[in-house]
């Protein structure tokens, strides 16, 4: 019993997925990308998402994003679609989508929004084309993670 | 007094004698603004032709389009829908004790099926009690589901 608690704490304070930040050479900048498999019921698909705390979505893609990739993502879940203030003040539309995701062998359930920004509400035109994936709190939350800065590397644990 | 036009010397009142009156009146001030007013026509008459014209009234139509596929794209505002309508329907109610969840709605029925912390939680609820795959979803207290 008393192994089986140890071997649990040693566990927990090895990462079960490790990756170095992404180092951009136009902008000189460094970004915490994570790699993901989107599972859905026709396909698997791994992509790079940077892992985002402002961002308060499990997954959130782009529509060109996922019309380049092809991703398959699940059943869509909402009927009008749902407004997303993305960081430029804009709000957009989004379509919902329920699909399994997997880091490392930890597969959870999870709710990927999908912005289009043709569709928007403000008054200006939004500059956004494409974005980045993005790994949002819904999942983010679910682990422990460390942004370990001056290593340039980001880690993740399995929450205690 | 009135002066009828043959009273007039046509010498008194010659284009240069008409020109120095109205010099000393300070109606014309000097050769150099009359030379401004006919270089300005003449800009005037050039603008006129066909070439600048056209010109004008293209740009013209180019920004009335875009006019058209923004008010198209952007129609305002969004549009009032049944879920809005629930959700102002309780307003008071569902801020008071549910500020920042997630609901689902089912407009169907147009009541609130499902609550919770995330959309995956109000979703699973709403199926559980639906058997519906598709609903609504509104973040209580906020113009929008998920920030980004």
């Amino acid at each position: 019993m008393s192994i089986g608690l140890k071997m649990t704490k040693k566990n927990q304070s090895i990462p079960f997925h490790e990756r170095e930040y992404f180092y951009d050479k136009e902008t000189n900048q460094y970004f915490p990308f994570l790699g993901i498999t989107i599972i859905s019921n026709k396909s698997r698909k791994k992509i790079l998402a940077l892992a985002d705390t402002g961002c308060t979505s499990c997954i959130h893609l782009c529509k060109s994003y996922v019309e380049d990739k092809g991703l398959i993502l699940g059943e869509k879940i909402n009927r009008d679609p749902i407004s997303v203030s993305v960081a430029d003040g804009h709000t957009i539309n989004a379509d919902l989508y329920k699909a399994t995701c997997e880091i490392d062998g930890n597969e959870q359930e999870v709710i990927i929004s999908v912005i289009d920004p043709e569709r928007f509400f403000q008054e200006e035109e939004t500059d956004i084309k494409m974005v980045e994936p993005l790994l949002g709190r819904g999942v983010l939350d679910n682990f422990d993670v460390m942004f370990k800065g001056r290593k340039k590397k980001i880690a993740i644990f399995r929450s205690e | 007094m009135t002066h009828t036009y043959e009273e007039y010397d046509e010498a008194e009142n010659s284009d240069d004698i008409l020109r120095e009156k109205l010099r000393k009146w300070g109606i014309l001030k000097d050769e150099t603004t009359s030379s401004i007013y006919s270089s300005l026509s003449e800009i005037f008459n050039e603008l006129k032709t066909k070439r600048y014209t056209r010109d004008i009234f293209g740009e013209l139509d180019a920004l009335k389009q875009k006019v058209q596929e923004l008010e198209k794209r952007v129609g305002g505002k969004r549009e009032f829908t049944k879920a809005d309508l629930v959700i102002e329907f309780k307003r008071e109610e569902l801020e008071k004790d549910h500020f920042g969840k997630i609901v689902a709605i089912d407009p169907d029925s147009m009541s609130i099926v499902g609550i919770g912390n995330s959309v995956l939680e109000a979703y699973r609820e709403a199926k559980e009690k639906t058997g519906k795959d598709q609903f609504d979803f509104r973040r209580i207290g906020y113009k929008y589901v998920y920030r980004a």
